[in-house]
């Protein structure tokens, strides 16, 4: 859902904008002291395997499609403060040299997917994680959560759309959490098989 | 993560790259099909702000679209983890000033 310049006005692409520079510090605030040498080849990894993923468009049900968002799966491998700053970095590049995503509303695009989606996602599988306290509840708040990322920022989205008058919300909510409800399904599962492969392979990134 | 794994794993991501280029579904995603449902596509800007190089993840003088795809795509990954691995060699210049080691 890389929002393209033009669907945002510009006081709303302004207030994302510093929303998202917030978060962005405080990301790297929290990030400082874990910005172990270890860490980054990880976080380089992930953000390269994001990138491939998110080119892979995989249809959905009524003539659209979907992509990865990556937001919950680097959060499960990096935590969420690590994932934001690997999700902006894809979403820079993106914006900048590929033309995904517009200029002007990239705070937008960063603070729905790196910021609001990545953090709410990783949030509920944190605490289903939590709850579960098995290797299966694990995998069912990877699911979700990964889910909820999507259909999280698709409703921050819609917001931003309405805001700026784009469209009415009463049009653009049911439009955009609704496709990206089923959107998610494919984002739940793509997130479950990387973690579980990458569980098999290299069980040490996931602690 | 070591050398070995690093490789490893770049070379899954050109795998999906290539995948990506040979299959990816042309439809619309998510948030452009609600536009076009809902009538504001035509409010997105027809020109970008500043031109990218590689608009649309293609190299505009390769014909095949799935080799100007591919190339696309791992210039991508090559920038992205690029970034990530720079940073890391700035890091570790600054850490071992500051503490002597490495």
């Amino acid at each position: 859902m890389h929002i393209p310049d033009g669907f945002l006005n510009l006081p709303v692409s302004g207030g994302c904008a510093l929303l998202s520079a917030g978060g962005l510090a405080l990301a790297i605030a929290r990030l400082k002291k874990r910005f172990a040498d270890r860490l980054i080849p990880v976080m380089g990894v992930l953000a390269a395997f994001i990138f491939a993923a998110q080119m892979f468009n995989f249809p959905v049900a009524g003539g659209t499609s979907g992509h990865l968002m990556g937001g919950v799966l680097a959060a499960v491998v990096v935590g969420p403060m690590a994932a934001t700053l690997i999700l902006t970095v894809v979403l820079i590049v993106q914006c900048l040299v590929f033309q995904d995503g517009g200029l002007i509303v990239l705070g937008a695009n960063v603070f729905n997917m790196a910021i609001l989606g990545t953090w709410v996602g990783w949030a509920i599988f944190a605490s289903i994680a939590r709850l579960g306290r098995s290797t299966a509840w694990r995998h069912v708040g990877v699911f979700f959560g990964a889910w909820i990322s999507v259909v999280v920022a698709a409703t921050a989205c819609a917001g931003e759309l309405a805001l700026s008058g784009t469209v009415p919300l009463r049009v653009a909510l049911p439009a955009m959490a609704g496709v990206h409800a089923v959107i998610g399904i494919g984002e739940g599962i793509i997130t479950w098989l990387v973690v579980a492969f990458i569980g098999k392979v290299k069980p040490e990134m996931l602690t | 993560m070591n050398r070995r794994s690093i490789v490893i794993a770049l070379a899954i991501c050109l795998a999906v790259v290539a995948l990506a280029s040979a299959f990816a579904s042309a439809f619309p995603d998510g948030l452009e099909w609600v536009a076009e449902q809902t009538g504001f596509i035509e409010s997105a800007s027809e020109a970008p702000v500043i031109a990218s190089p590689l608009p649309d993840y293609s190299l505009p003088f390769i014909a095949s679209p799935f080799w100007s795809g591919l190339s696309a795509g791992a210039i991508g990954v090559a920038i992205v983890f690029g970034f990530f691995w720079i940073f890391r060699l700035l890091f570790r210049g600054r850490a071992s000033s500051t503490t002597g080691q490495e």
